[in-house]
């Protein structure tokens, strides 16, 4: 007797903590980590709720009607909201009601990497993958989870179902080409493993368009260490981002995120004043035509160049890096 | 016996001077009786009639006695002229529009009546037919259409008659799409001057000092800083100044608010972007002449979707992420 009724708990315990949760969290899954601050996607496995409330490191929201006909008529038992996420670690509660009373509360613990940073993410994360069977399976009575390479590739809002959910990618100043237009396709691949993942990596993939950038960079003797290893998104986003180029970080603080050591010396030259060399903040003034500030890119060539330190000019004269600028 | 032999011998002896006979015979098979003139099919292209040793076909006998009567003895029709080669060829000069030459029945001016060693009998290969009377010089262009460059003056002209002035082969688009691919010219816009057919709006069929036989400057690049003459050609027609400009309410319609990003868009010092950056001067499968896919690198070639609204439009291309402008009501991009 007491064998049984431990299986019968051992069953109810196993069926609550899986499929019959009343919150199923499908975007973000449990303990994964995420890049984007886009979307928390709940499934609500209870018909008689009214309203849920969610509250991220603490902070509550209001209460949200998840009851009414019109709501069950949009979004069935599913709860889609817009997130902005800490930078980190996350802690999201949601609360379920019915009738004012509160009848439950689940948890959820995700880690929020920005695309800018370069943090790791804790161990006890693991990344993030929407595109599998399991999942796939619950959106897809709304969203096309198969779509065509030509729908992959449309730049038409309402025929590329990629966009639907991914379009916040292109709120960033600076926006990718075949991302701005939607051409998902170009890129990444149905046949991916993870499903829609990019069947290549790295300058593999880039080079596949970017192949003037290839070939100048192979002419050249010395090649940045990324570069060498074909890892283009070391510093570039692929979608998009709020910098120029669509670098992870604007440029100096990208590159010194590497050769942070710069910051603690005084660089190229000491001045009358003691310091070094402007690094940024003042007009470069090689660059007159497009009124760029000085950065590390006025003397150093990110990519590759045919002297030592990747600088940009002085193949031939040591001196000609200088006379960009100090001319006679 | 002996007598045997003999007679024998003189039956051969017949036979073999009949054998020659026919044999000479056959041999001035070609020339017909005008064995003394045997040079006249020596070359590559023949007269038919040459070929064939019909010489009598256009040299008709007078009834005077060749060789002691010699150009008397006969008569070629129309002396010579067109109304000779008329007796088999189609007249050549029904048309509006008919060669000097042949208006004047002087076929013999290009082409050899009996044999040459270019195509038809001409007198020339080529071009350098043409400028026996055209003078080359004329011709020269920096940068010249192909044809003139090849000599190939037939490519656009018939040599004999056309209905179109200058005897061109087809009347302003209909010419050029001869050679040139007929969808370049062909989109939901279209140029103007190529719908009313007249592709000499901006092209000068020989050549011209600038690329692509335009009539004025008209930049290859993609980028490159703004300047009102390098687009000499667009601004012969269009307002010029579209991008004079950020803050306008008249220059262009291209505009956020009174923001001109047409301004925002070609005025700039280095990489200023070209017209055809994003209009086809041709014709494009959307509005405003705006293509459907620009030059881009690698395998990429830049997608553009322009979609029109009342008063502005939304451009969803490879350039920048989708933007809306709106003459009225300014846009906010994001």
């Amino acid at each position: 007797m007491i064998k049984v009724s431990s299986i019968i708990a051992y069953i109810i315990i196993l069926t609550t903590g899986t499929a019959f949760a009343t919150v199923e969290f499908i975007y973000p899954a449990p303990s994964t980590w995420v890049k984007n601050a886009n979307h928390l996607i709940l499934k609500l496995n209870q018909n008689d709720l009214t309203a849920i409330r969610i509250s991220v490191n603490g902070l509550q929201s209001d209460m949200i009607d998840v009851g009414s006909p019109e709501y069950k008529k949009l979004f069935q038992d599913f709860f889609i909201a817009q997130t902005v996420w800490d930078n980190g670690r996350n802690s999201i509660l949601v609360d379920l009601f019915t009738g004012g009373q509160k009848i439950e509360s689940a948890k959820l613990e995700i880690f929020y990497l920005p695309a800018e940073t370069s943090q790791q993410a804790p161990p006890e994360f693991t990344s993030n993958t929407v595109h599998v069977p399991n999942t796939e399976r619950l959106c897809a009575a709304c969203h096309n989870v198969n779509p065509t390479p030509a729908q992959m590739n449309s730049s038409l809002e309402k025929e590329n179902p990629c966009y639907r959910c991914h379009k916040k990618m292109l709120s960033s100043r600076y926006v990718h080409g075949p991302a701005g237009t939607y051409s998902c396709g170009f890129c990444h691949s149905n046949k991916g493993k993870p499903k829609h993942t990019v069947p290549k990596r790295g300058a593999a993939l880039c080079y596949e368009c970017h192949s003037d950038m290839a070939a100048q960079i192979k002419k050249r003797k010395f090649i940045h260490g990324p570069i060498e290893a074909g890892m283009c998104e070391v510093c570039h986003d692929s979608h998009g981002s709020p910098n120029e180029s669509q670098l992870r970080l604007p440029i100096n603080e990208l590159c010194l995120s590497c050769h942070g050591h710069i910051k603690t010396q005084v660089h190229v030259v000491r001045t009358t004043n003691g310091e070094g060399h402007p690094l940024k903040d003042k007009p470069d003034p090689a660059k007159k035509a497009t009124g760029r500030n000085m950065s590390c890119i006025s003397c150093h060539n990110p990519h590759a160049a045919d002297v030592r330190y990747y600088f940009v000019n002085n193949a031939e004269d040591r001196m000609q890096l200088c006379q960009m600028c100090h001319n006679k | 016996m002996k007598r045997t032999l003999l007679f024998s011998a003189f039956l051969v002896g017949t036979y073999v001077l009949i054998l020659s006979m026919t044999l000479s015979h056959r041999d001035a098979a070609g020339y017909e009786n005008c064995g003394c003139h045997p040079d006249k099919a020596d070359k590559q292209f023949i007269h038919k009639p040459v070929g064939e040793g019909k010489c009598e076909s256009c040299h008709k006998p007078s009834g005077q006695k060749h060789p002691r009567v010699k150009k008397e003895a006969f008569i070629l029709a129309d002396n010579g002229k067109a109304g000779l080669c008329k007796e088999c060829h189609e007249p050549k000069d029904t048309m509006k529009f008919v060669h000097g030459p042949v208006k004047k029945g002087d076929c013999l001016a290009c082409h050899d009546v009996h044999q040459s060693d270019n195509k038809s009998q001409l007198k020339a290969p080529g071009g350098q037919l043409c400028f026996m009377c055209h003078e080359k010089a004329k011709f020269y262009r920096e940068h010249p259409h192909k044809p003139i460059a090849e000599a190939k003056c037939t490519g656009c002209h018939d040599p004999h008659q056309s209905n179109v002035k200058y005897m061109l082969k087809g009347q302003g688009k209909q010419l050029c799409i001869l050679c040139h691919n007929k969808q370049t010219f062909t989109g939901k816009s279209v140029h103007a001057p190529i719908q009313k057919n007249d592709c000499g709006a901006c092209h000068v069929t020989h050549g011209t000092p600038f690329s692509n036989l335009l009539k004025k400057e008209f930049p290859e690049e993609l980028y490159l800083p703004f300047s009102k003459e390098k687009y000499g050609l667009c601004f012969s027609c269009h307002n010029d100044k579209l991008a004079d400009d950020l803050d306008t309410e008249t220059q262009t319609n291209f505009r956020n608010g009174n923001i001109n990003i047409h301004y925002i868009h070609i005025k700039k010092n280095e990489k200023g972007r070209s017209c055809k950056t994003c209009h086809d001067p041709h014709a494009a499968g959307q509005l405003r002449l705006i293509s459907d896919k620009i030059p881009g690198f690698g395998k990429w070639r830049i997608p553009i979707r322009y979609t029109k609204t009342n008063n502005g439009g939304t451009c969803v291309v490879g350039c920048h992420k989708p933007k809306s402008y709106d003459r009225i009501n300014p846009v906010n991009n994001p």
